[in-house]
């Protein structure tokens, strides 16, 4: 598809808006990365529906957020951000650039148009930020939690043919998930995946999790409750139905 | 930032928590349950956030989808569907607001104003209520195409009407600059 195709196609506000099937997201995230130019586009909707559901909000009760906080691994409350007082410094800096804006202003009407742009880009920046904080402290959480004692560490045996492979697979003993901590992974070639399985007496290997990199080294995965074992193999992308046992990267052994 | 003080999560919620809310009870139609999702959605933050990718999308999509998908779950498991799709149109905005909880608001702004009804009301019923196309089709009786083509427009409308509005923001203040320079002379 050209760049007038899927701009004519209504496949970007589709995915905005959360309605694409597997195969359609991936049509467009083929087209996100053909077509840089598209993402900004795609930002744009992202915004102005998270404003559209904004001004169509309705205040839940003061429980909810204290309930996750609760919950939150490390945290019991968090107070509701208050602003600061800014230093004197920062104040005079601030005077300042106040007095750099009125000067600035007559250029302001005249490029009113390229301002609008900068304030959009601004947002961005700020989800952004917003995003990247979310991710910072969700992942002290997890590794805060995946050191406590609630996890059992279990080394994969790796088969001859994939000795490279160094992980851990930490078995948590109060939720339905487990972590792979991953030191070292063997390369993929081109078109494969991991696949995690399950493995539980004579029956049939159950797939489970896919992954192709390495992350921030902290992958969530699924767990299956009074398995014998868990297996990694390399299967082509998607994953399989059965393990490839030429490509049988090891084995965390569970009994015991 | 410490994971013993979870101000990322908190400002998160404090941003996207409304709007998320708001979405959550148009579907579910009952306060007490969109709370428990809602505070779902937030636990996702941590025990899934691997599968966000920031690269695909900002982190309201992804939050939105973790809600929407979680509250149409709930509707359907409790069988509420059939009487959630027999009930009237109308009920998008009063019924969730009578249903909420004491302290619940709600705010319509001009941004969902200045949009044509025949945009708001798809808006309404495929971002803010989870319908499917086909399932817009059937509710406001018009055909699959017309829905993909206002909903393209609508999107396009919404666009416009938030760089406008920015415009106007920004605008406003620069006047406001020229006023406080001319009294200071």
């Amino acid at each position: 598809m050209t760049l007038a195709d899927i701009r004519s196609s209504g496949l970007l506000e589709l995915y905005a808006l959360g309605q694409l099937d597997a195969h359609g997201q991936a049509e467009v995230r083929v087209a996100l990365r053909q077509f840089p130019e598209l993402t900004q586009e795609l930002r744009e909707m992202e915004i102005a529906l998270f404003r559209y559901a904004d001004s169509h909000g309705v205040t839940p009760s003061g429980n909810v957020i204290d309930n996750i906080l609760k919950n939150y691994p490390g945290g019991t409350s968090a107070p509701a951000s208050q602003p600061t007082q800014a230093p004197r410094s920062l104040r005079g800096l601030m005077s300042g650039l106040f007095l750099a804006a009125i000067v600035g202003s007559g250029v302001y009407l005249w490029q009113q148009r390229a301002l609008s742009s900068a304030v959009a880009s601004h947002e961005e920046a700020l989800e952004e930020c917003d995003t990247k904080t979310a991710l910072a402290d969700a992942r002290a959480a997890r590794l805060q939690s995946v050191f406590s004692d609630q996890y059992r560490s279990i080394d994969i045996s790796a088969t001859d043919g994939y000795a490279v492979a160094n992980i851990e697979l930490l078995d948590d003993q109060t939720s339905d998930q487990n972590y792979l901590r991953i030191i070292d992974l063997p390369d993929l070639a081109e078109g494969e995946t991991f696949q995690l399985w399950s493995i539980t007496g004579d029956n049939a290997p159950v797939p489970m999790d896919l992954f192709d990199e390495k992350g921030d080294g902290l992958i969530s995965v699924g767990k299956v409750n009074a398995t014998d074992a868990y297996a990694i193999s390399i299967e082509p992308a998607g994953g399989s139905t059965s393990p490839n046992m030429e490509k049988l990267v090891g084995v965390f052994a569970m009994a015991g | 930032m410490r994971a013993s003080d979870p101000k990322g999560l908190r400002a998160a919620y404090d941003k996207y928590g409304r709007a998320l809310y708001g979405v959550i009870v148009r579907i579910v139609k009952e306060p007490g349950l969109a709370e428990e999702i809602l505070q779902d959605t937030f636990m996702k933050l941590w025990t899934k956030i691997e599968r966000y990718d920031p690269d695909k999308s900002v982190l309201f999509t992804w939050l939105m989808s973790v809600a929407r998908n979680s509250a149409l779950d709930a509707v359907r498991l409790k069988k509420y569907e059939h009487q959630r799709k027999t009930d009237s149109l109308d009920i998008t905005v009063h019924d969730s607001v009578g249903n909420a909880d004491e302290g619940a608001s709600m705010d319509v702004s001009t941004l969902a104003k200045k949009l044509d009804e025949k945009y708001s009301v798809l808006l309404d019923l495929m971002y803010l209520q989870g319908y499917s196309q086909s399932e817009i089709s059937d509710e406001l009786d018009i055909p699959l195409g017309t829905v993909k083509t206002r909903l393209r427009s609508a999107m396009s409308q919404l666009r416009d009407t938030l760089r406008e509005e920015k415009s106007l923001f920004i605008g406003s203040i620069v006047i406001v600059l020229l006023i406080l320079i001319l009294i200071s002379i």
